[in-house]
Formats: structure tokens, sequence, C-alpha cells
């Protein structure tokens, strides 16, 4: 009862524009009110106690370093070093904006930031060489859910929290289901090559290979950092952070020298508040999960499913299937730390292995973000190209396509997720 | 008003500096186990808690500048919206004076209970949630007035976004 | 039911300790004939240790699970059961928290933190591993990168052997040993086990040097609104739980774990009484000091004179 209640609550919050942590937030508050539960202290404290975690200090580390790097100039230096690889070739711009969000997900945590940040450099660039531009907004929001699929990962570093996961095994995880997706998406454009594509290709700018290549190589780096920073025992996970943090700062002031003080306080001041927003909601979700607990919901759920089927095929299949729908509506973040704690007990109790389970999630998830009605990057991508959203969507729909193409592999080929970070050792 | 302007002022310039104390502990940390073998107990601790101030104090100033993740959908044109928001800013008000009033209670147990590595009484980062919610509810307070007076009918995204 | 216990431990529930709450929860509510209902919230659902102590602490659950680090944080005297090599055996502290001198302690702290200790279970003594050497005595620490929780004294225990102590956060700690960013840690034998460590270290030394002691928490004011009946039956059931808790946990660990590790591959060293007195040797001085400097010096004193007269009775009943 109370729970039902707690739904209909968080609906009718979010209707009316609520901001999400504080809907989370509120929900919780009335069902603690409504069983009498808890009292104020407790409830300050679960908030308190849920940003107060040493994992979580990668967040804004990589939210910092992903704007250092695009404050310092270093989507053009990418997209014209990728262009001169494969930009000559049929639908070759199409390749390029992949290739792009690829190395971008390298770098950078958020399939939101390389959203806003790529779309501003790709859409134009596809437009002015007679590519629909619904198609460029389309396909650049579809690479870009690899960001946090491929480490480094704000995602996976919220997602370890809860679920006491290393975080090195989810980011070597992440690598293989990531690079399927683009592998996917480009067997896609290979195909629909002669349709998507603008009848004749001007190489439009002839820039010198040596000099793009030589404005890559530091910027193509920065991943090598972080994975062989962990890998050669120099630092942790988090640490890894930090490091590429200094890195950026190091390309931007000494190398590149493309960024002043006053730029400098300002992607500080920027990233400590989108730091700020994603944290609060960590903290509501987290009072929210003391009162699920509380309440024994995740018991509750993993008796509901034991009851509906004793298969892990079709408990994925459920899985896949409500997360489809909450990944429509729910917010990353929130909607991981809300359901996680329910459902990977379940997961587990299938024999499903959870960084495996991780992965199905996260990439479930990472479908929603491109689906409407609450589809953050749709709403990014339309309001940096200007597009309508509906326009988009039909561009989007043969994609769609390809990325449940996609998912359906990760979610029923546990290898794909477990095989890296078994051969790197992260996991037994 | 123009006190709070130069509060802002301070908070902003605190964050920055709290973000770049954190990244220079953690390298630091990296440098001093890597090259002198001799880490410091406290760094990892003494990030977590700027962290969590940066998260309060953040989630104050994200509120002035309509920051925080929150579906957009109703027309600003239509009267009943105006109503609809006030009444989930309202529920914001509460729920934001119910976790300052807890967060005092904690910092009014914690005195004599220390942190693990800093030896910190936890009175003082539990410190930051009332202060950071008595601001807060001013900022919503604030943008309850404009929206029941209509004041922000063209959006506060675009009128805060040009002083940043 | 008159009352409700809303308990929070952080452990599975396929763990010994949840075993042990079970027992608590199977007592107290047949014993109090239902008028007390036991509800236990497993794994760290509702928070970390810490967390839901303090929970404990302000009434928002009325019990929770604590040990013999953490309660140092309510109260500030039980900091001297994590002194390393104070207690010989599992039994020995044990005995000690239930004895006469040790209960005006838990006294003490129900009355200043609102917090009252019920009852104690050993999970085993914290052992050093490490990828270096064998260390058979103090003198083979040297040198070693041996990671340690944040607390001074773990810090001072591994710096008074001559090894360099070197924290890092728990949930690193296994890619940390296994990219060399330390070489060692110490943690009770199971962990060893559990969380898989054997893979990424070679070395383990039963040399025995901090007991582990994982208590059950009431809130003081919950536990006095209770009858004298019903707070008897609680009592009783967490003794119940306590031994339940320890001794699953003791057969695991001394019978199961260590074999299991050893065929995993891990070389464990149990030194000689000789050995053994090298490492208690190199740290008594810097302990003394350390904990007088933080606690009362008379009750320092006062504890290790317990001790050592609940040991010189022991051993006045077998000679
Ligand atoms: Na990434
Ligand atoms: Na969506």
């Amino acid at each position: 009862m109370t729970v039902l209640f707690v739904i209909v609550l968080f609906g009718i919050l979010l209707a009316v524009e609520t901001p999400i942590a504080f809907a989370v937030g509120i929900i919780a508050f009335a069902g603690l009110m409504i069983t009498g539960i808890g009292n104020e202290a407790v409830s300050a404290q679960r908030v308190f106690a849920g940003m107060n975690s040493y994992g979580l200090l990668a967040l804004p580390l990589f939210i910092l370093a992903g704007n250092l790097l695009v404050a310092g100039g270093i989507i053009r230096r990418l997209v014209d070093f990728v262009d001169l690889l494969v930009g000559r070739v049929r639908a070759g711009l199409a390749y390029v904006n992949l290739l792009a969000n690829l190395m971008m997900a390298g770098l950078s945590g958020s399939a939101t930031a390389d959203t806003a940040a790529l779309g501003s450099v790709m859409t134009p660039m596809m437009k002015q060489r007679g590519y629909s531009p619904d198609f460029a907004a389309a396909l650049t929001i579809s690479g870009a859910i690899v960001a946090p699929i491929l480490p480094p990962s704000i995602i996976m570093v919220i997602y370890a929290i809860p679920t006491k996961l290393s975080i090195g095994a989810l980011f070597f995880a992440g690598i293989l289901p990531g690079l399927l997706i683009v592998l996917l998406l480009a067997i896609y454009v290979a195909l629909s090559a002669k349709r998507i594509s603008p009848p004749v290709v001007v190489a439009e700018r002839q820039r010198s290979f040596v000099k793009a290549t030589l404005d890559a190589i530091p910027v193509l780096l920065a991943p090598v950092i972080i994975v062989g920073g962990v890998r050669g025992g120099v630092v942790t996970a988090t640490e890894a952070a930090a490091v590429l943090v200094a890195y950026a700062l190091f390309l931007n002031i000494v190398l590149y020298r493309s960024t002043g003080l006053e730029t400098l306080y300002t992607v500080f001041r920027e990233s400590a508040i989108t730091t700020a927003t994603v944290m609060i909601v960590v903290g509501t979700s987290s009072l929210f999960a003391w009162f699920l607990a509380i309440e024994n919901v995740p018991g509750a759920a993993r008796e509901m499913f034991a009851f509906i089927t004793d298969n892990p095929i079709l408990f994925l299949v459920i899985v896949n299937i409500f997360l489809l729908v909450v990944g429509s509506f729910v917010d990353t973040v929130p909607a991981i730390l809300i359901f996680v704690p329910i459902l990977q007990p379940a997961a587990i109790s299938y024999g499903i292995d959870p960084i495996h389970f991780a992965i199905v999630v996260i990439v479930n998830l990472m479908v929603g973000l491109n689906t409407p009605p609450v589809g953050t990057n749709l709403f990014v991508i339309s309001s940096v190209t200007g597009r309508p959203i509906g326009g988009i969507v039909r561009a989007l729909l043969p994609l769609y396509i390809v990325k449940l193409l996609a998912l359906v592999t990760i979610t029923y080929v546990p290898f794909l997720s477990l095989w890296l970070p078994r051969a790197a050792g992260l996991l037994p | 008003m123009s006190f709070l302007r130069s509060v802002d002022r301070v908070i902003d310039a605190a964050l920055v500096l709290a973000l770049a104390v954190i990244v220079a502990a953690l390298v630091g940390q990296v440098a001093l186990r890597y090259f002198a073998h001799a880490p410091l107990p406290w760094p990892e601790e003494l990030c977590q808690f700027l962290l969590v101030a940066i998260s309060f104090f953040g989630m104050y100033r994200a509120f002035e500048g309509s920051d925080h993740i929150s579906l957009r959908w109703m027309s600003r044109k239509w009267g009943l919206q105006r109503y609809l928001r006030a009444a989930g800013l309202l529920c914001v008000m509460v729920f934001l004076a119910y976790i300052g009033w807890g967060g005092w209670n904690l910092t009014q147990s914690a005195w004599h209970q220390p942190s693990t590595a800093l030896r910190l009484p936890m009175a003082i980062p539990y410190l930051v949630i009332p202060v950071s919610c008595v601001l807060s509810l001013l900022a919503v307070g604030t943008t309850l007035w404009c929206v029941l007076s209509g004041a922000d009918a063209e959006g506060p995204a675009e009128e805060n976004g040009a002083d940043r | 039911a008159d009352f409700t216990i809303r308990a929070s431990h952080g452990e599975s529930t396929e763990s010994p300790l949840h075993r042990g709450w079970q027992v608590f929860e199977a007592y107290v509510e047949s014993a109090s004939g239902g008028d007390i209902e036991v509800e236990i919230a497993p794994a760290g659902q509702l928070g970390s240790m810490t967390d839901a102590l303090e929970q404990a602490k302000i009434g928002a659950i009325q019990m929770a699970h604590g040990d013999e680090q953490v309660m140092s944080t309510f109260y500030k005297p039980m900091m001297v059961l994590a002194t390393p090599y104070l207690f010989n055996n599992d039994q020995e502290g044990m005995d000690f928290i239930y004895s006469a001198y040790f209960s005006e302690v838990r006294e003490k702290m129900a009355s200043e933190s609102g917090l009252r200790l019920l009852s104690a279970a050993s999970y085993g003594f914290r052992n050093f591993t490490n990828n270096v050497r064998v260390v058979k005595s103090a003198a083979d620490m040297s040198g070693i990168r041996m990671r340690v929780p944040p607390s001074p004294m773990s810090l001072e225990m591994v710096k008074a052997m001559g090894g360099s102590p070197t924290p890092v956060p728990w949930e690193e700690l296994y890619g940390a040993m296994q990219s060399g960013v330390v070489d060692g840690q110490e943690n009770p034998i199971g962990v060893a086990l559990d969380y898989s460590f054997y893979q990424v270290q070679k070395y383990m030394t039963l040399d025995n040097h901090q007991l582990g002691l994982n208590t059950m928490m009431i809130n003081e004011a919950f536990f006095q609104s209770l009858t004298p009946e019903l707070r008897e039956i609680v009592v009783t059931g967490a003794k119940m739980g306590a031994a339940t808790e320890y001794g699953e946990r003791n057969y695991q660990a001394r019978v199961i774990a260590v074999a299991k590790l050893r065929e995993l591959g891990m070389e464990v060293y149990a030194p000689t009484p000789e050995e053994a007195a090298t490492f208690r040797d190199a740290v008594r001085e810097p302990m003394q000091a350390y904990l007088k400097s933080e606690l009362d010096p008379a009750f320092v004193e006062a504890v290790y004179a317990e001790i050592d007269a609940a040991r010189a009775a022991d051993r006045a009943a077998v000679e």
C-alpha cells in the first residue's frame, strides 16, 4: 500500500517539474512519515552518508577532466584526426562521427557530456556536407551511449557504490560491449550508406596528415593513462581520475595554452555544480534505499521474481523490458540507485554474475537515454541542433533496432562482459 | 540582497577551491606513495568530506541557476502550471527544512564523535547540512515567489544563464 | 508485539554473524511470548557500521552491529580493545568483555553514549599477509608496504615493527595488492578467503595481532523502556547469538579456512612462541604510550592489570 502511494506521488512530483533529486527525497520522507519509522536525524544522515563515499570521488574528477578537455578544444582535434583517417570513404562522415564518439568515450564518462560536445561539432559538419541533420543528430546520440559503457564511466562509479562491486572490474567489463555497440552501428552505416550518404563527398579541408596526428596524440594518450595507470599499479581507479585531471590541466595550460585563468575558474565552478546536481540525487536515493530496506522491498522483489520464474533467461527478459520502460521515464542515476539494490540480489539468486548484470543494466538504461518521453540526450541534441524531437526520433527508429540487437547480445552472451576483467585478473 | 550576492561569491570560490584541493590531495597522495613510499592516512577522508561539502553547497547554487535535473514540459503561458509548480516547490521546501533540522540534530549529537582518519568531530562535516539547507530554503523561497507572481514567465534557465 | 527491535548488521545472510542474529531473533521473540518483535536488516542495507550505530544511538533503529574499532567512535575508552597483542586468544578476549571490571565500563558507555554493549563474539585475530617474504618475526616486516585501515593504532603498530604502513581504502585493496601499490594487508583469516586475497598474496603469518570482536549494541533509552524481565531476555538472547556466531566462525576460520588457503597455494606460517614474542615486544612500548596519551593512564593500567590477573587465575586453575 505504502509502496503504491509512493510510486503515485513520485509521478505527480515529476509531472509538476519538481527536480528529480527532491522528488526522490520527498517520497522517502512521505513513506517514513506514513509508516512512522525513522526521524529527521536519520534522514539527514542517510543523505550525508550516501554522498560520503571514497568511490564517488571519481565523479567530480571525471566530470572535471571531461569539461577541461572540452574547454581545451580537443573535440576539434579529435574530429580533424579521424576525418583524415576515414573521412574520404562513402558515408565517411558517419564513420567519423562513430569513431569520434568512440574516442570521446575513452576520455569522458558521460553520454550527455559527449552528446553536447560532439553534437555541436559533428552535426553542423555533417549538415554542411549534405547529410540529413536529423540523421546526424540521431547517429550522434546513438554513438554517445558508449561513453559510460567504455571506461572511464561516471555511471559505473555510481553503480559500484550500493553494490560494492570493483570499479576496476566494471571498467574492464564494459570495453567489449562498448566496442560491440560501435561495431554494430558501423555495420548499419555500411549497409545503409547509399540511403544516408550524400551523393558527392567533398573533402573540404586540406590539412597535413602529420600535423593533425601530432595534434591528436597527446589527447589519445589520456585513455592510456587511465587504463595503464590502474593496471600498472601506480594508481587506484579513483586516483587515476585525479591524474587524468592533472593531465588535462597540463594539456590546457602548458601544451595547447588554450585556457586562461578565468576559463579555468568557470570550468571548475561548473564542474562543482554539475557534481552537486548528481550527488544530491545520490544522497536522496540513499535515503529512499533506507526506506525500501526497512520495508524489506528488495526481499519482497526477490520472492516475487522467484514466484514468477526460476529460469535466469526469462528473468533477464523481464529485467530488459522493465529497464527499457524505466529508462524511458527516469534518468540513469536515480534509476540505478533505486532499482539496482532491488534487482541485483534477485539476479545473484539466479546465478547471474553481478558484473555481467551491471553491464546489462547500464546498456539498458543507456538505450533509454535516447527514448522519449524522458530522454536526456534527446533533449540535449535537440537543443544543440535546433531540430524538433519528432524528426530526430524518426531518424532514430532503425538505430533503436541496432541498439536492441546489441542489448540482446550483451545480455545473453556473458562472455562479452566477463572475459576481459577475468583476463586482467580483476575477477576470479 | 547584496549580502546574499557576496555570500554566493564566497561559496563559488569555496567550491572551486574544494575541487582543486581534491585534485591536489589525490595526485599528491600518488606521488607520496610512489616516490617517497610514505602516503598520509587522511587525504581520502578529507577529500570525501570536501566532496560532501561541494554537494550540499553546490545544491544551493544549483537552485539559483535552475541546474537541478528536472522534467520541463509545461508551457509557461498556461495559467495552472504556476500553481502546480508552486506546490512542488513547497514540497521541496518542507523536505529541505526536515533534512536541515535533522542535520542540526546530528551536529549537536556528534561533537564527541571523531572521524576515522582526521579525528575531526563529526559535528563539523555534519554542520554543512543545516547551513546549506537554510541557504537553499531562501533560494527555493525566492523561486516560489517568482513562480507565483509570474516573474519567471520567460523561464528561469535563460534568465540566469546570462550572468554565468 | 509491544516492542519492535529493528536491527542492522553489515554481513550477508549466509554469514555466521547473521546466524547469530537469527538465534537472537528466535530466542527473544519466543521467550518474550511475542511481546518483542525483531526485524533484522542484513548486509549493510541500512548503512555502514558507523552509520547504523549512529542510527541506533539517535533511536531511528534499536540495535546495530559494532566492532572493536568502531565502538571507540562512540565511546573513546573502547579504543583499548583494538590494542595489538592485548589478548592471547579469543576466549580470553570474550571473557574480558563479560568480566566484572569491564561490565562497569560498559555501563558507563551506556549512560554516556546512549549505546549499550550487549554481547561480543570473536571473529578471529587479524593476521598479516604479504607478497615479499615469509614473515617469521617482527624484523622480517622491514620495508614491507603494509595496507592498514586509517586508524592511528594500526599505523603505529606496523611502524613499530619497521614496516611501512600504507592506508588504502578497503574498496581498492584487492586491486592495490594485485598491482603492487601495496605488498600486504592484515585482516582475519576468513577475509583472505572470502575476498580472494589468496589470488594476489603469497604469504600469511598467524601472528594474531588484533582480536576482532563483533558486538551487539542496543539503544540505551529503548533498553531502559523494557521491563526488567524483557531486558533479561534481550541480554540472554544477545549472548546466545554471540555464542552461535563465534562457534560457527571459529570452526570455519580455524579448521576450514587455513586448510583451504594452503590448498589454494598460500604459504601459511605459524610463528614459534619465541618468534611471536618479537612481534609483541616490538609494539608494547609504543602502544602503551599511545594509549596513555589518548586515554586516562590509570584506566589503561587497570585494563592491563585485569587481563594479567585473569591470565594468572586461569593458569592457577590448571597448576
Ligand atoms: Na567513457
Ligand atoms: Na528515456
